[in-house]
């Protein structure tokens, strides 16, 4: 980018500062302008476009921490730079922890501030896409949890590949739990708006007037409470991919101004004249029968149909049980790293027991359980104990709930206690030694 | 083109200023006219901080310049600031009438070196034509050893040359 691309704001109360600021920086070509004061500075974020603002710290009404706060509320992409005195160096740091970029110590070398400003917008520049560059590792690992090599599932990635390659708006199916957020982050990873980001917002959950302000942004004063002008979450998806999570819980009024969104890819913010022409895809989301509130009126058919182009439905985790063990070892290797505990593995009665329920909860219930089991574990594999007593009576079965799975999963759970010692794990059921050997047999439960 | 005024300040040596005033007129085409000097300890003296705003020296060349159109450039051996700068080289206005340099940062003996008479004036010729170059309208530079590449170190200044590149040269011709 060309240096008079970029705008730089000051904001100062000293007039010596600002003019003679703005004359050094306006040789380097930039975009300069000045604010005596952060009134005046928020006027003028709110009128233009701004790459840079060096904020003095100490101004009289509001001061550069408040307008620090004022501007992230804005837009969370100007790189704000600090300008402070030696005695309030201290302030300046904690400026840096709500977000500020970097500060200037009073007096500075005019070449340490040339370099700042040069980092700065470099950082700008690459902002973006450094981002994702972060987010994009810690997706792929996430990305992971679409493990798996279930026919089921492998149908999905398919999907995700095809669909990638075009940019038509996707409506991703599936019940809660399933990693529907994973499999959109998946087909925008893929996609050629990989370097742009994905922006998530979860419409149920918000009301409905914050809704709309969310999506669409506002102007200063477009309703009560709009005291800044905001960017709306299509605008922050420019050139991405935005995800609208739980799209049925959307009212009548919204699903109506999404639909208009959709079909020019134009927004305006709430209170605005203008409308701004942008570049994103759609992906959305529903856990709920979309056709059957049709039916009942409470979604509209056209909106529908807009999405609807590709769908994209991810199967419960009980149609893809083949995948259970690698998602289990998935999420043992990311709670060993996380809790630093020396598990390795689940033994295979444990395992047996998690294949056969029948997670309502899907991938998310899996994960909270290894979780929970992991905290729990006293050894290094994680055994039939350390799993939640709801796993026993819930095993899969023609009669899941009947005594006979309760009956074998409480019979392997002591064994395991007693570490196969046939009589003591008699002894504490209550049973002699045939009966329990019988029993093992009946069950076949085996080491 | 209208004539450049140089003023020697706070007792500038004037066989040096005359030496760069002429070779200015070569550079920017335009006739050289000596002012007598001045003080402008009262003025631009900042005595908390030891060294002369060059901002307000600005001003003061500003009050002082005898025709429309003309520039003017002060000379000084003092170290000059703006706020929040620990020093500059000099100053000027774009598209203004008025800059100033000092020479103070441009000896070696400033950095503890042996004196090189040579390299003083290399270096406040190219630095003055830097700082006039500016209130022609020019901005920095980016190409290799043009002069209206930016300085913020004395090793900057002696990488450059005091010659225009040609598209510098191009817009200045044009003016
Ligand atoms: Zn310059
Ligand atoms: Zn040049």
């Amino acid at each position: 980018m060309k240096a008079e691309e970029f705008g730089i704001l000051i904001v100062d109360d000293e007039f010596g500062v600002r003019d003679s600021l703005t004359r050094w920086l306006e040789k380097d070509n930039y975009r300069v302008e000045a604010a005596g004061s952060a009134k005046e500075a928020l006027l003028k974020l709110d009128t233009g476009s701004w790459d840079i603002a060096l904020v003095d710290l100490k101004m009289p009404g509001m001061d550069g921490i408040e307008l620090l706060q004022r501007i992230r509320e804005i837009d969370e992409q100007i790189a704000v730079v600090i300008i402070t005195a030696y005695a309030t160096v201290d302030t300046a740091v904690e400026a840096m922890k709500i977000g500020a970029y970097d500060y200037i110590t009073k007096p500075v070398d005019p070449d340490d501030i040339s370099r700042l400003i040069q980092k700065a917008l470099e950082h700008q520049t690459l902002a973006k896409e450094n981002i994702l560059l972060k987010s994009n590792i810690q997706e792929m690992q996430e990305q992971y949890k679409l493990i798996g090599e279930s026919p089921a599932i492998r149908k999905c990635l398919e999907m995700v590949d095809t669909v990638s390659k075009t940019d038509s708006t996707v409506l991703i199916r599936g019940e809660s739990g399933t990693g529907k957020e994973l499999f959109a982050r998946a087909i925008h990873l893929a996609s050629h708006r990989r370097f742009c980001p994905m922006i998530t917002v979860n419409c149920g959950a918000l009301p409905d007037t914050l809704l709309e302000s969310e999506l669409f942004g506002h102007e200063k004063g477009a309703f009560t409470g709009a005291q800044y002008r905001r960017k709306g979450r299509f605008e922050l998806a420019d050139g991405g991919t935005i995800f609208l999570d739980e799209i049925s819980t959307i009212s009548p009024k919204t699903q109506i101004d999404l639909l208009r969104v959709l079909e020019t890819k134009q927004v305006t913010r709430l209170g605005a004249s203008k409308t701004l022409k942008l570049d994103f895809r759609v992906i959305c989301a529903t856990n709920e029968n979309l056709e059957s509130l049709i039916k009942e009126g409470k979604f509209r058919e056209d909106l529908y149909y807009r999405m609807n182009v590709f769908t994209l439905h991810v199967p419960p985790l009980r149609e893809r049980r083949s995948d259970i063990p690698l998602l289990v070892e998935y999420f043992v290797q990311k709670y060993v790293q996380a809790m630093n505990k020396p598990v390795r593995s689940v033994t295979s009665e444990a395992m047996d027991m998690i294949v056969r329920y029948t997670w309502p909860g899907n991938v998310r219930e899996l994960e909270n359980v290894i979780e929970r089991a992991m905290v729990l574990c006293k050894r290094d594999r994680i055994d039939v104990d350390d799993l939640p007593f709801g796993l026993y009576a819930q095993v899969e079965g023609d009669n899941r709930d009947s005594l006979a799975n309760v009956e074998r999963a409480h019979i392997l759970r002591i064994l395991h206690r007693t570490d196969w010692n046939i009589t003591h794990a008699a002894t504490m059921l209550e049973i002699d030694r045939s009966t329990l050997y019988n029993k093992i047999k009946r069950y076949q439960i085996d080491r | 083109m209208a004539p450049i005024y140089c003023v020697p300040l706070d007792g500038f040596p004037l066989k040096i200023l005359h030496e760069i005033g002429s070779e200015l007129g070569r550079t920017f085409h335009a006739p050289v006219h000596f002012l007598p000097e001045v003080d402008t300890t009262e003025q631009s003296y900042d005595h908390s901080r030891g060294q002369h705003n060059s901002s307000s020296i600005l001003v003061m060349l500003n009050s002082i310049i005898p025709t429309d159109h003309a520039r003017i450039i002060g000379i000084t051996t003092a170290d000059l600031f703006i706020p929040i700068f620990t020093f500059v080289f000099g100053e000027a206005q774009i598209d203004g009438p008025a800059a100033v340099v000092s020479g103070q940062r441009l000896t070696n003996e400033y950095y503890g070196m042996e004196a090189n008479n040579l390299i003083y004036y290399e270096r406040l010729l190219k630095e003055c034509t830097h700082e006039l170059g500016h209130t022609y309208g020019l901005r920095h530079c980016l190409s290799d050893g043009c002069v209206m590449r930016k300085s913020t170190y004395v090793e900057d200044i002696d990488f450059k040359t005091s010659e225009f590149c040609p598209e510098c040269r191009t817009y200045m011709e044009a003016k």
